[in-house]
């Protein structure tokens, strides 16, 4: 597991937003576990690069998550079998999609089928970043899977 | 042969011909036979003894009978002889002529066959070179298709990463280098843009919008970007119509060639677009009240309509183009609709 830096804003106190990513480009993975690990508060406990290996584990022993980050485009695969699959899990938190083609209808298609948020990769880091920030914040108990556990 | 092929292909001019030589014949022979009969009556009455001087009584008598006789003799066989070699020569002339006939057939028929041959290489041609023309068209398409996911999916990556680093960057300079904050609010900005022409060129190499909104929206996208871009006022009247991938692709196409040659030659004041189904059809028309041009002249660089030509044909369709000069150009494409969803 990667280690992120924690910035010294960061109380001890705040809570860490359990994260799993699904983004096949390693890239933007790489770098967007270390973005949001250094600024938003958040621990990446898992990622996946396909649909089948990020159905496989959200409906494994282990969805210890606060937020699951889903990209649309996958090697294997399409984000929106992620979300479909993610609906069908109890206890899920926040479920956003990350994504290089965030046109109307694809926002709509991702709302529809459970999404959050929205994030376009290229215009809408700045509020993907604010946006997990939040979360750590003010997570609400009944989404803590620690509390849960 | 030859006497047998020419009487039947003139079956009235040689049996003339030979009852008139017959004809001929009879009356030099009555002729003769009379004359003769006279000539002895003659003799035989003795008119034929006229006392000439210096020469002899019976001599004189006897040659001129044979004299008569011959002379007699010679246009009776004269006649005969005549009339057999006219008969002979309008065989041969006649013959003559249906050879000239016969050639002459020949060659027609050559030239036929050259015809036929030649028209059986134009479709054979014109097959080859549609499907070649599609063919490319494929080509054209699928690398720019390529282009545009490499440029969204690597590029985009690339991008999104420096994104990030601008973040964590901003995070870590907060409040104690201004300056430097101002210079990467510019590389955002600089980045930004940078995001802005990929889409553009992303979209403009695949219209990607076609896939995900429809032709309709897309071709309604592609008018209102033309109004803007020319100034040249656009009615659309577009109804949704079923058409495979590709021929969606390839109405698009059309049009926005159209719209491009209209920005550069037309000097239009209006543009129409439509799209309508039409039974089992599809129509789609680009119209302007340009300048025209004269279909019947070639044009300079015809190329973008030929291919135009050619992507329709391949699509099963047909292109009609309407235009004179001072009466602007109409493009009307027919194509057949994809079956209804089940």
């Amino acid at each position: 597991m990667r280690r992120g830096y924690i910035g010294p804003k960061h109380s001890a106190a705040m809570h860490l937003t359990k994260t799993y990513i699904v983004e096949d480009s390693p890239v933007i993975r790489e770098n967007l576990i270390a973005t949001l690990e250094e600024l938003a508060s958040v621990h990446v406990i898992g990622t996946a690069e396909d649909e089948k290996t990020a159905v496989q584990w959200l409906n494994g022993p282990h969805r210890c998550v606060d937020l699951i980050m889903v990209d649309v485009f996958l090697k294997g695969g399409s984000g929106l079998g992620v979300l479909r699959a993610a609906q069908g899990v109890p206890g899920m938190c926040k479920l956003i999609v990350l994504s290089n083609f965030a046109s109307p209808d694809m926002r709509r298609k991702c709302l529809e089928l459970g999404a959050d948020r929205v994030f376009d990769k290229s215009t809408d880091i700045e509020a993907l970043i604010q946006y997990c920030t939040g979360l750590a914040g003010d997570t609400p108990d009944d989404c803590r899977c620690d509390a849960a556990a | 042969m030859h006497f047998l092929t020419v009487a039947r292909r003139h079956p009235w001019v040689l049996p003339l011909a030979a009852a008139a030589a017959v004809a001929m014949i009879t009356i030099s022979e009555t002729s003769y036979w009379h004359s003769v009969a006279r000539l002895d009556e003659l003799s035989a009455m003795g008119l034929l003894r006229v006392p000439r001087p210096g020469l002899p009584e019976n001599t004189s008598e006897a040659t001129i009978r044979t004299d008569l006789y011959h002379s007699l003799t010679l246009g009776r066989v004269g006649v005969a002889a005549l009339s057999v070699l006219s008969l002979m020569a309008l065989f041969m002339v006649l013959r003559q002529h249906q050879q000239l006939e016969a050639a002459q057939h020949e060659q027609q028929r050559l030239v036929q066959a050259e015809h036929d041959r030649l028209e059986i290489e134009v479709v054979l041609r014109t097959a080859q070179l549609t499907e070649l023309t599609h063919h490319l068209q494929t080509a054209r398409e699928d690398e720019r298709n390529r282009l545009a996911r490499d440029l969204h999916d690597e590029l985009g990556a690339l991008l999104t990463s420096a994104k990030l680093d601008a973040a964590r960057i901003k995070s870590r300079l907060a409040g104690t280098a201004p300056e430097a904050l101002e210079r990467l609010a510019h590389l955002v900005d600089t980045l930004n843009a940078v995001i802005a022409l990929k889409r553009s060129i992303i979209e403009d190499l695949r219209p990607s919008a076609l896939s995900h909104l429809g032709l309709v929206a897309t071709l309604e996208i592609l008018a209102g970007e033309f109004a803007a871009r020319s100034g040249v006022q656009v009615t659309c009247q577009l109804a949704p119509v079923r058409l495979p991938a590709a021929a969606e692709l390839m109405v698009y196409r059309l049009v926005q060639e159209a719209v491009t040659n209209i920005s550069k030659h037309a000097k239009a004041g209006r543009v129409w677009i439509g799209l309508a189904p039409t039974g089992d059809q599809v129509d789609v028309s680009v119209r302007d009240d340009g300048v025209g041009f004269d279909t019947g002249l070639p044009l300079k660089s015809a190329y973008g309509l030929v291919g135009m030509r050619y992507r329709v044909e391949a699509e099963r369709g047909t292109l009609t183009l309407v235009s004179a000069p001072g009466r602007g150009t109409s493009i009307q494409l027919r194509l057949p609709q994809a079956a209804a969803m089940a």
